[in-house]
């Protein structure tokens, strides 16, 4: 045992703010980015978002190789941490530490293929997985350095601490929302590829969130900011002038393209919650179900008539960003037409959804395993005290 | 000044900057639009300025094509440039790009475009100065040319990255398993280890097959941007010998007339029934511009222009050439813009008699050396090289100015031989670099420029590049007294240091 009383501890209250901060500065510049590509088409590895996901990206490492060098040689308690290759640090820094090195790594890969297969427009391409699982590191990181300090002594501040689980959990959402934005366009929510994709990612993290978090509703809190991150970003982004730098321009821009109004992800989070409340002890898998289940109901419940608005309502405004588009896009009657209607025979303008009920069966039992997934992962969470 | 040859420096830096950036190796270089030679030249006027304009080709699309322009005059405020796809309209093009001036030159400029798909373009340069504002524009077209492979330092920086990566993860999942979950400051147990070690053989397992996963995608991409990379239509060359048509009139005794000796070329009709196929049209008033190039020495040159006898057919009468080996070089242009060079070879075999009525009136051959002092021509007339002196360097302008002469010394006139004063042909000697050149630069005819009329002065600049080193020789054509005139040039390129 190799415990220092006197010296402080490792994941000080500054430390894990700092990095929650990092991480929330990796996932602006995500999404960012993605509105930079919407809007302007062209970069290079010096545009503010890239700038701002590597300077919060070697933020986050350089604060974690601190603490693992001050742990390891006995300026901070090294009792809560874990050994790897002769270091000392918590589990969330190494994980974080591992991200930003994984960030690192890509740019070089990045650029060669590059200059090996040209400069691509892709989201997804082999170097570009390298830097999203560095990203993905660097927030788990966060995330696992805040649910052991939620997990820790009662002298913290709990309440403070499941806040910054919450924020944590949102963050880790919110990169995921970014992944999944090509499946979850307005246009693309009366479709059964936007159910299944959800209900296979998002129940994973809410039952985690739900299993491990200490507020009363974690996932429905950790949902809510990863909603309010992405409605802050589309009230910011459209104020920044931008025009596209890239032939074709078929839809001409002016402002960055801000994010649609957020999939109503807290709803079936809250749904969730209540049921993991309710269900308390149930063996897991009956629980999973319960969850999937209740996950797809309410997403359905909200983003159906949500999207009707989205697509067909007035929603060309400042709070919704209805009828946003890439400068990439032709602009045409596919764009008031919910998409699952140009692949049926019923009719352009109407979307059935008698038709889609197959398809969220099989979206419910992706979510119950999802969630079964989820609930293993909560479970570790909530026991993860390093 | 010369605006050619001044900023040569200037350019060449520019040039090995860019070539520096990847640090990585080039294989499977493509014949593209003009063979081993994909950088554009171009010199004209955007309205009171002459400029010259340089586009680098990227080795890959998409990619960023960099744009040296050199301006001649003074008070120049801005150059601008952007490149429009063909197809594409003013109301799709992004706003230009600004150019910037090279520290140290006030007259060259330079930008990068980026480029985004494979296809024609036309380059337009935007000029504002004292005198008013001008615009050129320069045909371009842009191909994919090859496949970069990663060079043994980034492969091991990679590798060794990547195995860190692996260790590390597998060696934060056995502690997230173990230690992680424990009180702060407990030992772990043998059960605890224990636990730790199987969750990190399970994780291993799945990190295997995620990188196999990552390895088959990065195959399909590598052999799917492979197969895109631009290939010249396929064709085939075929040469018989046509026995002289009967007119109805008996051969006179002992007066046989000989055959004449024709040339086939066939596109490959499967690759010209895609869908994608783009039939062909003028340039310069010619479907084709067809290069016969002697192999082993280079020692014969035909210029033909066959006549289409269907879509994907062309024939020319051949004229007399040595019995060998030939590089078949076709210049072509599609009705999208997109130019493109076919390259094949044919064997000639040793002619009985033969008659030559050329196919088309434009029709030249030359059968000889090339010369390194002034080329001088059966009426005492001489074609001088003026920039023949000195060292020529891979990269650096090719200083290919021809003046003509009588046995005086005056500079005499020609006229104007398919539109323009003077046509230029290189080739390296193992053929692997062709270009045909024009007084405008590398760009085909297409909308580059008017055709000139009436006699033109005997002094010909081609603006050009040697590409690599080697062996070149350069045949300069023009017409005078109604005949159409040839003279070769010899010149060994050294590589830039």
């Amino acid at each position: 045992m190799t415990t220092s009383t006197a010296a402080p501890a490792a994941s000080s209250n500054r430390f894990i703010a700092t990095i929650v901060a990092s991480a929330a500065g990796i996932v602006t510049g995500l999404l960012w980015d993605i509105s930079w590509h919407m809007t302007v088409g062209r970069d290079s590895f010096w545009t503010p978002p890239h700038v701002l996901e590597y300077v919060s990206a070697i933020c986050a490492g350089v604060a974690c190789g601190a603490v693992v060098l001050r742990t390891t040689f006995g300026k901070l308690d090294s009792a809560a941490t874990v050994h790897f290759w002769g270091f000392r640090g918590p589990i969330g820094a190494w994980i974080t530490i591992w991200g930003t090195f994984a960030m690192l790594v890509s740019a070089p890969f990045d650029n060669w293929w590059h200059n090996a297969y040209g400069l691509d427009v892709k989201i997804v391409s082999p170097p570009h997985m390298v830097l999203f699982w560095g990203m993905l590191g660097i927030v788990v990181g966060a995330l696992a350095l805040t649910a052991s300090a939620q997990n820790g002594s009662a002298e913290r501040d709990t309440m403070r601490d499941a806040w910054l689980y919450a924020c944590a959990g949102g963050i880790v959402a919110f990169v995921f929302t970014c992944g999944t934005l090509e499946y979850s366009w307005p246009n693309e929510q009366h479709s059964a590829t936007f159910y299944v994709v959800w209900a296979g990612v998002f129940p994973l993290l809410l039952a985690g969130y739900s299993r491990a978090g200490r507020l009363a509703y974690p996932a429905t809190a950790a949902a809510l900011i990863s909603m309010l991150l992405w409605f802050a970003m589309g009230q910011v982004l459209p104020h920044v002038h931008a025009v596209p730098r890239l032939a074709p321009v078929w839809n001409p821009r002016t402002y960055l393209w801000p994010p649609y109004f957020p999939v109503m992800l807290a709803v079936p989070a809250f749904g969730m919650d209540l049921v993991r409340r309710r269900l308390a002890g149930a063996n897991p898998w009956l629980m999973s179900l319960a969850l999937g289940a209740t996950f797809v109901v309410l997403l359905c419940a909200v983003q159906w008539p949500m999207a009707g608005y989205m697509v067909h309502g007035n929603s060309n405004n400042w709070l919704f960003h209805g009828h946003e588009w890439p400068y990439s896009t032709r602009p045409g009657p596919w764009q008031t037409r919910f998409w699952a209607s140009e692949r049926t025979d019923v009719g352009l303008d109407r979307t059935p959804f008698l038709p889609l009920v197959p398809w969220l069966f099989l979206a419910a039992i992706g979510g119950t395993v999802a969630s079964r997934i989820g609930l293993a992962w909560g479970e570790w969470m909530s026991r993860v005290r390093r | 000044m010369d605006v050619a040859g001044a900023p040569l420096t200037n350019v060449r830096v520019i040039a090995r900057r860019a070539s520096a950036v990847s640090g990585a190796l080039l294989i499977a270089l493509l014949l593209a639009a003009h063979v081993g030679s994909p950088d554009a030249y171009y010199k004209g006027k955007a309205g009171p300025y002459a400029v010259r304009v340089i586009i680098r080709s990227p080795q890959v699309i998409p990619a960023r094509a960099e744009i040296i322009v050199r301006v001649s005059g003074t008070g120049i405020k801005a150059v601008t440039a952007t490149a429009r796809a063909w197809g594409m309209g003013d109301r799709n093009a992004p706003p230009p790009d600004g150019a910037a001036r090279v520290p140290g030159d006030s007259t060259l400029w330079t930008l990068q475009l980026w480029i985004m798909r494979q296809g024609a373009y036309a380059v337009v340069v935007h000029v504002d100065g004292a005198a008013g504002e001008g615009t050129a524009t320069v045909p371009y077209t842009a191909v994919a040319q090859g496949v970069l492979t990663m060079n043994r330092t980034m492969a091991f920086v990679l590798a060794a990255a990547g195995v860190f990566l692996v260790a590390g993860m597998l060696t934060i999942i056995s502690a997230a398993a173990g230690e992680a979950t424990l009180t702060p400051g407990i030992d772990a147990t043998d059960d605890v280890r224990r636990r730790a070690r199987r969750v990190r053989w399970i994780a291993a397992g799945v990190i295997v097959v995620i990188l196999a996963g990552g390895r088959i995608w990065w195959v399909v991409e590598d052999h799917a941007y492979a197969a895109m990379v631009f290939h010249p239509t396929a064709a085939h060359v075929t040469v018989r010998d046509v026995p002289p048509r009967n007119d109805g009139h008996p051969a006179r005794p002992g007066r046989a007339m000989p055959p004449t000796r024709m040339l086939r070329f066939a596109l490959d009709p499967a690759v010209a029934q895609q869908r994608t196929w783009v039939p062909l049209i003028p340039d310069h008033g010619k479907l084709l511009h067809f290069f016969l190039v002697k192999k082993n020495g280079l020692g014969a040159l035909a210029h033909l222009h066959p006549v289409a006898v269907d879509s994907l057919t062309f024939e020319t009468a051949l004229p007399f050439l040595p019995a060998g080996d030939y590089f078949v070089f076709a210049d072509a242009v599609h009705e999208n813009g997109f130019a493109e060079t076919m390259v094949q070879s044919v064997t000639l075999g040793n002619p009985a008699a033969m008659a030559w009525k050329p196919t088309d009136a434009d029709d030249a051959v030359f059968v000889g050396n090339g010369v390194r002092i002034p080329f001088r021509f059966e009426d005492g007339s001489t074609l001088s090289w003026d920039g023949q002196s000195g060292a020529h360097v891979a990269g650096a302008d090719a200083r290919l100015h021809f003046t003509l002469r009588d046995a005086a010394g005056k500079v005499l006139t020609v006229q104007p031989y398919m539109g323009m004063a003077a046509h230029a042909v290189v080739v390296r000697d193992d053929g692997k670099v062709f270009e045909h050149l024009h007084p405008m630069g590398t760009t085909p005819g297409i909308g580059a420029m008017p055709m000139a009329m009436g006699d033109l002065p005997g002094t010909f600049e081609f603006p050009w590049a040697f590409p690599k080193p080697g062996s070149y020789r350069i045949w300069v054509q023009f017409r005078r007294g109604g005949a159409i005139r040839s003279a070769a040039f010899d010149v060994t390129v050294t590589a830039q240091h």
